[in-house]
């Protein structure tokens, strides 16, 4: 079973800055982590850090620390009392990439049989930080020795890799990538073919997006839809010709998925997606694009935002039109990263606009067909998947402020950039990194649309 | 065996009788085979755990558990092999190499840079034999091309003339203070050494 460590950009930087602070002498710190059971693969996601301060090191030289159990041991306590994993993390600030000593090899092996007695039935491990890149060990605990983790992920504005590795990782360009390679570098296309999107609706919006995942060759996409497709979808699902009336959305579009990108490992899910089966899918991507315009569906999504850090990419459109006159057109493309508000922190799924939504669609029944133009969705579709790929590549660049939202207004043809306020929900917090320490909301059995 | 009057109490998740109405630190410690170097402390639910040392005195109640943990141990004190010490150094000093003679381990550090207003050559390579009971028997010098001087033509202090893998070489006697304490490893006693040249000169 592959092994991986997930951080949140902010606390990434936060604990690897207290880390290098004494360089070239080394610091440590104890980290918890929330931890997310997959199929194939066990993730700790990183939730907080404790710098050990100088009166927790029972001894220490430059290039040697021992941390006192009479420190550490009230957070193993808080470990075994809430359901965090432990983990031990230290610097080798002398190094650019990092790598265990024997040292770290010997108190590894003496520690963790104890970390599994104090703290049972689930995974607890080691990171060790060199200046630029880390290597990290995960242990379950059936362990004799802890496994190296497959990947270190830091998830903010951009998803990188930090893991150390060695040797060549060159790889043969494929050749219908070339003119893409050219603006987006050898190394943006293996990102972009490793990456794995979530993407919760299949409708206006998604078959676009759906689409051009696919031609920009990520091979691994998560499909969320429990629809059929139906004649009145015809003018807009990219994927979709009049032969498919009555089939699943998410089957028409990831064979036509295949057809795009033959080597496509897609997950094709007839799920309401607040499912618990549809969460945990999601929760296992590198990042979702929320193609949804119900605020139910995308609130429950916004829950993986924090509690899998999980990086989410909002998209959805607006035309407000009667009798076939257009009053506004309005878009709007968010991209919400771990560490930072959510949907519900931006006032854009909070509560108020959920509950009202609930009362207009289930209580009232007024679910009138909203007005939906094929080349309005694919503005808005394009520019979050330019945004995905900005997350996955940087092609933007270091800019010194990105925005957070993008704003469509269809009528005047422009797109605008816009940084919103945000207030604390509360929620974030309380579920931050917390993976399957926390219960997922329990969903209530209605479609999404 | 157990009496009547034994209490049961848990070390480390394991069960022992005992008959005293109290025990110190010290006895828990041997009745548990706590190994030595780890802490003791009373697992109280609840409640911030409590540190007993050996002289503590302990009211044994019946179930009352105990559970020892050792130092959270880490550094660069031990490196499990020479070749994953190389592999760091390369980090810092991308022309190191590794060779062996008659048993012996040699490696080779090209490429140090000297500051020419002291030395008379701009880069030095640096050779360092590594003590048969390495890491435990510390690294304490180096040898260098056998003509490397000073800029007023003067052989530096502290150093000689030896023969060393085939040829003369001049030895460099460098034992740093700031490493006396404790074990220093490769990788640092060449960051010292490549400091030394720029920041000491002699």
């Amino acid at each position: 079973m592959k092994r991986e460590i997930v951080f949140g950009e902010a606390l990434y930087e936060r604990l690897r800055a207290h880390l290098l602070k004494s360089a070239p002498d080394e610091e440590a710190a104890v980290v918890l982590a929330g931890q997310q059971q997959l199929t194939e693969c066990m993730r700790l996601l990183v939730r907080e850090f404790h710098p050990v301060p100088a009166s927790g090191f029972a001894r220490r030289s430059g290039l040697f620390l021992a941390v006192d159990p009479v420190w550490y041991g009230p957070l193993l306590k808080r470990c075994r009392e809430e359901g965090w994993s432990f983990l031990l993390a230290h610097s080798h600030p002398f190094s650019r990439g990092a790598h265990f000593s024997g040292t770290d090899d010997a108190g590894e092996q003496e520690l963790m049989p104890r970390l599994f007695q104090r703290a049972p039935d689930r995974a607890h491990g080691s990171i060790v930080f060199g200046s630029e890149f880390v290597d990290a060990r995960a242990w379950l605990p059936t362990d004799t020795e802890g496994l190296t983790c497959q990947r270190v992920l830091v998830r903010g504005r951009r998803s990188r890799d930090v893991l150390t590795r060695f040797g060549s990782t060159s790889q043969a360009r494929e050749s219908r990538f070339d003119r893409q390679v050219r603006a987006l570098g050898d190394n943006g296309q293996r990102q972009l073919r490793a990456v794995h999107v979530g993407l919760v609706g299949l409708g206006g919006i998604g078959s676009h997006v759906y689409q051009q995942l696919k031609y920009l060759g990520i091979r691994q996409v998560t499909l969320v839809d429990c629809d059929r497709i139906e004649e009145s979808n015809l003018n807009r699902l990219t994927y979709a010709t009049p032969n498919d009336l009555g089939a699943l959305k998410v089957d028409v579009a990831s064979r036509r998925g295949r057809e795009i990108l033959p080597d496509s490992d897609d997950q094709a899910l007839c799920l309401d997606v607040r499912s618990e089966e549809a969460l945990r899918a999601l929760s296992a991507c590198d990042i979702i694009v929320l193609a949804t315009d119900n605020l139910v569906s995308r609130l429950t999504v916004n829950r993986l935002l924090t509690q899998y850090l999980v990086p989410i990419i909002d998209a959805g459109l607006d035309i407000d039109a009667h009798d076939g006159h257009i009053t506004a057109i309005g878009g709007r493309i968010t991209r919400l990263v771990p560490d930072g508000p959510c949907l519900s922190c931006l006032g854009i799924a909070g509560p108020a606009r959920v509950a009202a939504e609930v009362a207009r669609t289930y209580i009232s029944g007024e679910e009138v067909a909203a007005p939906s133009v094929v080349s309005l969705n694919g503005v808005i579709a394009s520019i979050a998947v330019n945004e995905l790929l900005d997350h996955v590549t940087g092609y933007s660049g270091e800019l010194p402020e990105l925005p957070r939202s993008y704003v469509y207004d269809g009528r005047r043809g422009f797109v605008r950039a816009v940084q919103e306020s945000a207030t604390p929900c509360g929620v974030c917090t309380l579920v931050y990194a917390a993976a399957d320490v926390e219960p997922l909301p329990r969903s209530e059995s209605t479609p999404t649309r | 065996m157990p009496t009547a009057h034994a209490k049961p109490i848990f070390i480390d998740g394991n069960k022992y009788e005992v008959t005293e109405a109290t025990l110190t630190g010290a006895q828990i410690r041997t009745l548990g085979q706590v190994p030595a170097g780890y802490r003791l402390f009373q697992d109280l639910p609840g409640h911030e755990d409590r540190l007993i040392e050996d002289s503590t005195i302990v009211e044994i109640k019946p179930g009352e558990k105990f559970y020892s943990l050792p130092l959270g141990q880490v550094g660069t004190l031990l490196i499990a092999n020479l070749d994953q010490e190389l592999a760091i150094l390369r980090e810092e000093f991308a022309g190191a190499w590794r060779d062996e003679e008659n048993g012996v381990q040699h490696i080779h550090v090209p490429d140090i840079a000297l500051p020419t207003s002291v030395w008379n050559r701009a880069q030095v390579e640096l050779l360092i034999q590594v003590p048969p009971l390495y890491p435990q028997q510390p690294i304490t010098g180096f040898e260098t091309d056998a003509d490397l001087r000073l800029v007023s033509g003067a052989q530096p202090a502290g150093t000689g003339f030896q023969p060393f893998h085939g040829r003369q070489h001049m030895h460099f006697c460098w034992n740093p203070a700031s490493l006396q304490s404790g074990w220093r490893s490769l990788v640092e006693y060449v960051r010292f050494c490549a400091r030394r040249f720029q920041d000491q000169p002699l």
